[in-house]
């Protein structure tokens, strides 16, 4: 028979990072609340038939947010047959809320006390024993992230699976009374062992709690509540809450020395004081955006980058060229392998280094706390546009891959809200769309970090500006989820955990590399390859060509329609993003100078820059727009959130080229006229209180 | 007639391909995983993709 464990915790406790020490696994660990938005399962190291189950970061077991709904539902219903309860010891009173409740399931239970290095540290001492007496559990120390406590802990819980709970927790005297008044009301009603947590629940009037009793005991249940209100003077939901913090801090002031912690202010809270900072905040993180991309993009990074290309373009595909030339192959066949698959992928794998570096220093920034401060500060600016920090979470995870993105906008309440974020959250570059930006950096702009920037800060003012006009539409309009986050202190990365996720990441490009985009450039190489006859022709003549040519006129206006390549390249870019490098490395071969040379011949910078714009605005990959659809649940709507990506991104094209063209001195072109109704089409949007009334006029006329 | 080099070498650039689509065929049926990664994924260890438990059903 299996056993099963559920890790609970507060948001940032270490929950995550203490699974990842019991099974072994490699789950990604975040410094901000949602990262586990639903239950994740993994098998207890050394114990083949027990399950650890990591539930999303709670702080509290009522029914309100979808983690606390996740959790809950796992803890009554399923009932594991224990619980490790991983308790931040660094803000020990408020983690212990969600502990007291626990407790009252009647699961045997462990409390794993975590992050002691930090309160150590802040010269706080617990009494482990007084704390675990007080509780009626074992108390287990531990440092979830150093490993330290975790075989203790494994000892701990495995030795209370079997017994009863203690039920040792008791309020004051009133209390007391009207819950045991609840409790007989109950009795056989509910399981017997969670009768406590049943009969507080329903004197906090918990709707959920009180779902599957029948009307009459609901009446009674009520009769108790009001003669509790009564009694206490106070509204029910106020006296739980207040007798449960008394009794935490009771609890506390016996377990805990403080010493002279309140007087310190620590590193992070002096640090916080400038990166958190209301004016500061903000230029802080567009200073340390371009640090990134300058080092990933136009120095470290390109270094490796260049160094490959050209093996791949010098070495590598003339090498098997003549191989495959010396030992019979036929011409065409050697044209798939090293023009079509080496030339395709090559041109990808070529950008490896960069995205590896990129990866290094992103996941440092989130594992010393940084990006936790980002999303706080975000949430100011958010906040104004009708979002909250709350949609800033998934834009972070994005920049991994919008797959998990638009997923991480499932931690949103707010329906509207959340809709909103997962239509938006891939405006924001992905690592796929990095090698689309590497590319055009490089090939127009001496491979300068600032493209790289511009495009990361377009991608949220995008999701910004999406946020004014979707809310005017009815049915996402609504006010901004409250966003609560814990700022974890600043830490030291684990060597280990940087250097796993940025090779689990890089792993994921190089994989991803040899599977979709090696079909996607095969299939370009045929396509350029041969016309419709099926006569192998210059790439000039073929079916690729004419599929192009006949699009192209579409992308004019935005300065890129005038070659088919682009207009192919950005095709294929629809199924996957680095598919745009692709198929420039197989029409135009994969070593660096080869594409660059080619791009900067065929396109001006503006019209390079607008080529950008485009492709990272649009519709994302496939694999993006199947998790909008499951987010958004239908394929109609799925269907409009890929249109107004398309039509954002082409408006802002066609405004930027357009200007930027006559800015630079080049002339006017007619196209202008539509750049600028596209603006005012723009401004209304977002001036006007109901931009989208007269969609409803003739709606209703029709 | 292409000679025999070709069919062999032919055959491995197929199974390279064959394996390129089923992979990405099986990818994109687990729920839309791009082989990403999906490090946030809730059910990596089952799917290895970000497909929810109400989507099995």
């Amino acid at each position: 028979m299996v056993t099963r464990i559920a890790l609970a915790g507060n948001p940032n406790s270490g929950k995550t990072t203490m699974f990842n020490k019991l099974t072994g696994s490699s789950q990604r660990v975040g410094n901000w609340p949602g990262v586990t938005v639903e239950r994740k399962e993994g098998k207890l190291k050394g114990e083949a038939d027990t399950k650890i189950v990591d539930l999303p970061g709670i702080y509290s077991l009522s029914p309100y947010s979808p983690e606390e709904i996740v959790s809950r539902d796992f803890l009554l219903n399923s009932r594991p047959d224990a619980v490790i309860n991983i308790v931040d010891a660094a803000n020990l009173e408020r983690n212990l809320y969600l502990t007291t409740q626990i407790l009252e399931i009647g699961i045997p239970t462990v409390i794993a006390l975590n992050m002691m290095d930090v309160v150590r540290k802040e010269g706080v001492e617990i009494d482990v024993d007084k704390l675990s007496k007080a509780l009626g559990c074992k108390v287990v120390v531990t440092t979830a992230i150093k490993g330290e406590g975790v075989s203790e802990l494994t000892e701990a819980v495995m030795s209370v699976i079997g017994t009863p709970a203690e039920d040792r927790l008791r309020y004051s005297s009133d209390l007391e009374k009207y819950i045991s008044e609840m409790r007989e009301a109950i009795h056989g009603k509910i399981p017997a062992e969670a009768e406590r947590w049943y009969a507080l629940k329903l004197l906090e009037r918990d709707e959920g709690a009180g779902k599957d009793l029948d009307t009459d005991l609901m009446a009674k249940a009520e009769s108790i509540v009001v003669s509790m209100e009564e009694g206490m003077d106070n509204d029910a939901d106020s006296i739980i809450a207040e007798e449960r913090y008394a009794l935490i801090g009771k609890i506390v002031d016996d377990s805990v020395d403080k010493g002279d912690r309140k007087k310190k202010e620590t590193t992070s809270d002096r640090i916080d004081r400038i990166v958190t900072d209301r004016w500061l905040g903000l230029p802080i993180f567009a200073v340390i955006m371009f640090g990134i991309y300058f080092i990933a993009i136009e120095t470290i990074g390109s270094w490796g980058t260049d160094w490959l290309n050209d093996y791949i373009g010098e070495t590598v595909m003339p090498a098997t060229a003549d191989w495959l030339g010396n030992i019979g192959v036929s011409d065409w066949l050697s044209g798939l392998i090293v023009d079509g698959i080496i030339g395709g992928v090559g041109a990808v794998i070529g950008f490896l280094p960069q995205m590896l570096v990129l990866f290094l220093l992103l996941v440092l920034l989130e594992e010393c706390g940084y990006m936790a401060r980002v999303a706080f500060v975000m949430d100011r600016v958010f906040r104004r546009f009708g979002l909250s920090g709350k949609s800033f979470i998934p834009v972070l995870v994005g920049m991994g891959c919008g797959v998990p993105g638009v997923m991480a906008s499932r931690s949103i309440e707010g329906e509207s809200e959340r809709r909103i974020t997962a239509m938006t959250v891939t405006f924001i570059p992905c690592s796929a769309k990095l090698p689309v930006i590497a590319l055009i950096a490089g090939a127009l702009f001496g491979q300068s970090a600032l493209v790289a920037v511009s495009i990361y800060f377009l991608g949220i003012v995008c999701v910004l500006m999406s946020g004014i006009i979707l809310k005017k539409w009815r049915s996402l309009s609504g006010t901004p989820s409250p966003f609560i986050m814990e700022l974890p202190s600043y830490h030291m990365p684990s060597a280990v955990s940087v250097i796993k996720s940025t090779l689990d990441r890089g792993w994921a490009f190089v994989k991803k590399a040899g599977t979709f985009i090696l079909l996607a450039c095969a299939l370009v190489w045929f396509l350029s390859t041969f016309d419709w006859g099926m006569n192998m022709v210059d790439a000039g003549e073929s079916m690729l060509a004419d599929i192009g040519r006949a699009i192209k006129w579409i992308f004019v206006p935005l300065g890129f329609g005038d070659d088919w390549e682009f207009t192919v390249a950005t095709i294929t870019g629809l199924l996957a993003k680095e598919n745009v490098v692709g198929t420039f490395g197989v029409l135009f071969g994969a070593e660096e100078e080869g594409i660059w040379a080619a791009i900067g011949t065929m396109i001006t910078p503006i019209a390079g820059y607008a080529f950008l714009m485009f492709n990272m605005i649009c519709a994302p990959c496939f694999a993006a727009i199947g998790a909008i659809r499951r987010e958004l649940g239908t394929w109609k709507d799925t269907g409009k959130a890929v249109l107004y990506q398309c039509t954002l991104a082409y408006v802002l094209a066609l405004i930027f080229y357009q200007f930027a063209y006559v800015i630079a001195g080049y002339g006017v072109e007619p196209w202008i006229v539509l750049a600028v109704a596209a603006g005012a089409a723009l401004i209304y949007m977002l001036a006007s209180k109901d931009p989208f009334k007269i969609f409803r006029r003739i709606g209703s006329d029709a | 007639m292409p000679n025999a080099v070709t069919v062999a070498v032919g055959l491995v650039v197929i199974a390279i391909i064959a394996f390129a689509a089923y992979y990405a065929y099986k990818s994109l049926k687990r729920g839309g995983c791009s082989g990403c990664g999906c490090d946030v994924c809730p059910k990596k260890d089952e799917h290895g993709c970000g497909k929810r438990p109400e989507d099995d059903k």
